[in-house]
């Protein structure tokens, strides 16, 4: 049982990882590596009282890195896991928002929802 | 393609402004009188963190309700960025119209409608933001969001040079403890002054002044009262003097005033002046509240005609020893007749 959890979380963390490193590419051409991260580790110290593990989310100018994430994640069930990642996200698009209304999101609505139903989808099986 | 490279034409001209302009003012000037030579914008606004200054650069055609909607939204910007609720009456408004070269013209009744806000960032540490502001809804795309991040970021890293520069400047200036000027810039000061003077034959006075007992008030009550036993001084001195006079702190517990186009009889009028006030101001040390004493020594051109900005500083020295020969507590001035003991005494 525990091994299927943590199989499901790996699984989420991949997707997540992938969807993350899409945002980091095309936002970082649009901003540049150092705002985004900026944005990025604002956002997560906004919501990381309600959601704890994305404490463990790695940012830099280097990049988004959920590999610290990988070993911390068995304790926490994947809809968690998921609802966390679905808030970041959220927060993520309303920071992108507050800065430059749509231009940002015009640009990642394509990337983004696919990859949210594809969780969505993970989750409820 | 000839659209883009004039773009990026552009875009390298307004970088290359920022980057030469060497203060703040300058940098954000840079900014605000050329942006719209990229950008279809009726307003750029920037709001510092350092002091809360928001400036606001527009269009003579912007709408008052425009205007508005520009400081609002750049307030609201800011505090999402740092996360710091920002009161408007903190804040330092500077509105400045100018004629821009966008394609669109605002009108009467024109509103914010659309903006790029993005913070100024160095070193990870927020300095402000920066927007771009316009009346038309969608009037940026990700194109205008490259450049004007480009933009930000050597607003940014400009700012953050300026201001090393300028603490710099600070330090090479002003002495640390004091705030008043250094040795090193009174120096220059009255080099200046002294030949000004001598030149133009014009009165120039100098008083120099030591705080009486001040090696008992270090050892009874340590170095940090004794740092506040100099910062009381320094005030007293910056509050007795006209705005044109000059104070610096010249070494130890020594301080030096330059009076400039400023006869003897006034400048002993002063110093006593200044005396007075030390003597009845009381300073809290420890637990105690201490009525400080200082002794002065005045010099002036044209009592005497020093060689040098040295010999001169010699002359109010030996006055000041005088002061202090007499029982200090109290003004000397230099007789050149007496030389090389001041014999004026002008008080007690």
């Amino acid at each position: 049982m525990r091994k299927k959890k943590t199989t499901a979380n790996l699984d989420l963390i991949d997707l997540y990882s992938r969807l993350l490193n899409e945002i980091w590419g095309k936002v970082s051409e649009l901003i540049g590596e150092s705002l985004l991260a900026f944005l990025i580790l604002l956002t997560i110290d906004r919501i990381s009282d309600k959601f704890p593990i994305l404490r463990e989310i790695r940012v830099s100018e280097a990049g988004i890195s959920l590999e610290t994430m990988r070993s911390q994640c068995q304790d926490a069930s994947p809809e968690d896991l998921h609802r966390s990642f679905q808030g970041f996200v959220k927060s993520l698009f309303n920071s992108f928002t507050a800065l430059a209304a749509n231009v940002i999101n015009r640009e990642l609505l394509s990337t983004v929802l696919p990859k949210l139903r594809e969780a969505e989808k993970m989750i409820s099986r | 393609m000839r659209i883009i490279f004039k773009n990026l034409r552009t875009l390298w001209s307004i970088i290359n402004a920022i980057n030469a302009s060497g203060e703040l003012t300058g940098i954000i000037e840079a900014a605000g009188s050329r942006l719209s030579h990229l950008f279809d914008i009726l307003a750029f606004s920037i709001l510092l963190k350092k002091d809360l200054d928001l400036y606001v650069y527009c269009d003579e055609s912007s709408s008052r309700l425009f205007v508005d909607g520009v400081v609002q939204n750049t307030i609201k910007t800011f505090s999402f960025i740092t996360g710091e609720r920002i009161n408007p009456e903190q804040i330092t408004k500077r509105l400045a119209m100018r004629r821009f070269e966008s394609r669109w013209k605002g009108t009467s009744d024109s509103r914010l409608k659309s903006y790029i806000s993005l913070p100024l960032i160095n070193e990870g540490k927020v300095l402000g933001c920066a927007s771009l502001n316009s009346d038309h809804t969608n009037a940026f795309d990700a194109q205008a969001l490259q450049f004007f991040s480009l933009i930000t970021y050597q607003m940014a890293s400009s700012m953050k040079h300026s201001q090393i520069i300028s603490s710099m400047k600070d330090m090479a200036t002003y002495d640390t403890l004091t705030r008043l000027y250094n040795r090193r810039h009174l120096d220059q000061v009255l080099e200046e002054e002294f030949r000004n003077s001598t030149l133009s034959k014009q009165p120039l006075a100098i008083v120099m002044v030591d705080i009486d007992h001040f090696k008992p008030i270090n050892d009874r009550y340590g170095h940090d009262e004794g740092d506040k036993a100099l910062i009381h001084i320094a005030s007293i001195l910056k509050g007795s003097l006209r705005n044109y006079d000059i104070v610096s702190r010249f070494g130890g517990e020594e301080f030096l005033v330059i009076l400039p186009k400023t006869l003897m009889k006034d400048a002993v009028v002063i110093a006593e002046r200044i005396r007075r006030s030390v003597e009845t101001t009381p300073l809290s040390v420890g637990d105690e509240k201490v009525n400080l004493t200082i002794s002065l020594g005045v010099a002036a051109i044209p009592a005497i005609w020093p060689d040098s900005k040295e010999e001169f500083i010699k002359c109010a020295d030996i006055a000041l020893y005088e002061a202090k020969d007499k029982g200090r507590n109290r003004v000397c001035f230099y007789v050149p007749t007496q030389h090389p003991v001041a014999k004026g005494v002008l008080s007690r």
